[in-house]
């Protein structure tokens, strides 16, 4: 199934699951943290790919052609993931005290204490790395996916609330308490 | 007093714009100032650039060295699906 384009350059999908299914399976899964979806947004990648042969024009290497794809994908996951009605809403309050005169200020049991262990000794990197993916997996899809599109992509907010349909100020809110709901479940685990 | 010193809710959110957009001057000087006052959202700080970090390092991709690898299974279904499209 070879097919040349018509700028001479060739496009081999029958090698792509062999040559290029790891590649993007390891680039989904770093996005969306779950095998099963990492596994399903690569088999549609390429059957996107297939569909959009003929608009390959060589500027960039298949390989590099596929991952554009592949990132839109996983923008339209999460896309689908927000705005769909089910979203569980989370319990998650925020670590501050709402009243008071120390209105604002860490709610003491809730503060963040010192983290043991050098992060720069692989096993300890590789128990970091484990419970950050667990902990990933506890946000709402809606904030993991800000969170991910943001520090991950840098996606601009604009394109950010374009896609999941949320205003500036939403965006900020959601990354925020992200970010506060993390790092507190990081430490639960870390300092178990 | 209010509006110049942050709260620890204001200053971690601060801290979270500021790890991503640019947030100005004064804002970048009222984020300083809480936080040297404060060690509790300075190790908000350290910890959660340390999550951004090692979250990043994740997805930095590695060509010869990747962690994941599909099933035979599931390339085979791959191929399958791909040969009916």
């Amino acid at each position: 199934m070879s097919k040349k384009t018509n700028t001479k350059f060739i496009i081999e999908p029958d090698k792509w699951v062999d040559q290029h299914g790891d590649y993007l399976y390891n680039f989904a899964f770093s996005r969306v943290y779950s095998k099963e979806i990492a596994e399903d947004l690569v088999q549609d990648t390429f059957l996107a790919g297939l569909r959009a042969m003929h608009s390959f024009q060589g500027r960039s290497s298949e390989l590099t052609w596929l991952i554009s794809i592949l990132k839109r994908k996983v923008i339209d996951y999460y896309r689908k993931a927000s705005t769909s009605k089910e979203i569980v809403a989370t319990e998650f309050t925020k670590p501050f005290r709402k009243d008071g005169l120390y209105e604002g200020h860490w709610i003491l049991e809730r503060a963040p204490k010192e983290w043991k262990g050098d992060l720069a000794d692989p096993i300890n990197r590789a128990e970091f790395r484990k419970i950050l993916e667990q902990c990933l997996n506890e946000l709402p899809e809606n904030w993991k996916a800000v969170f991910v599109l943001k520090y991950i992509d840098d996606m601009e907010n604009k394109d950010i609330c374009k896609e999941l349909e949320c205003t500036p100020t939403n965006l900020w809110v959601m990354l925020h308490r992200a970010r506060l709901k993390l790092r507190e479940c990081i430490e639960m685990y870390w300092l178990r | 007093m209010d509006k110049i010193m942050l709260n620890c809710d204001q200053a971690t959110l601060l801290a979270t714009q500021n790890s991503v957009d640019k947030i100005g001057c004064v804002k970048k000087i009222q984020l300083n100032l809480h936080l040297m006052g404060c060690k509790l959202c300075r190790t908000f700080v350290k910890q959660t650039n340390q999550i951004t970090y090692e979250l990043k390092k994740e997805a930095e991709m590695d060509a010869d060295n990747l962690k994941l690898q599909l099933t035979v299974a599931r390339k085979q279904k791959m191929k399958t699906e791909m040969e009916k499209g």
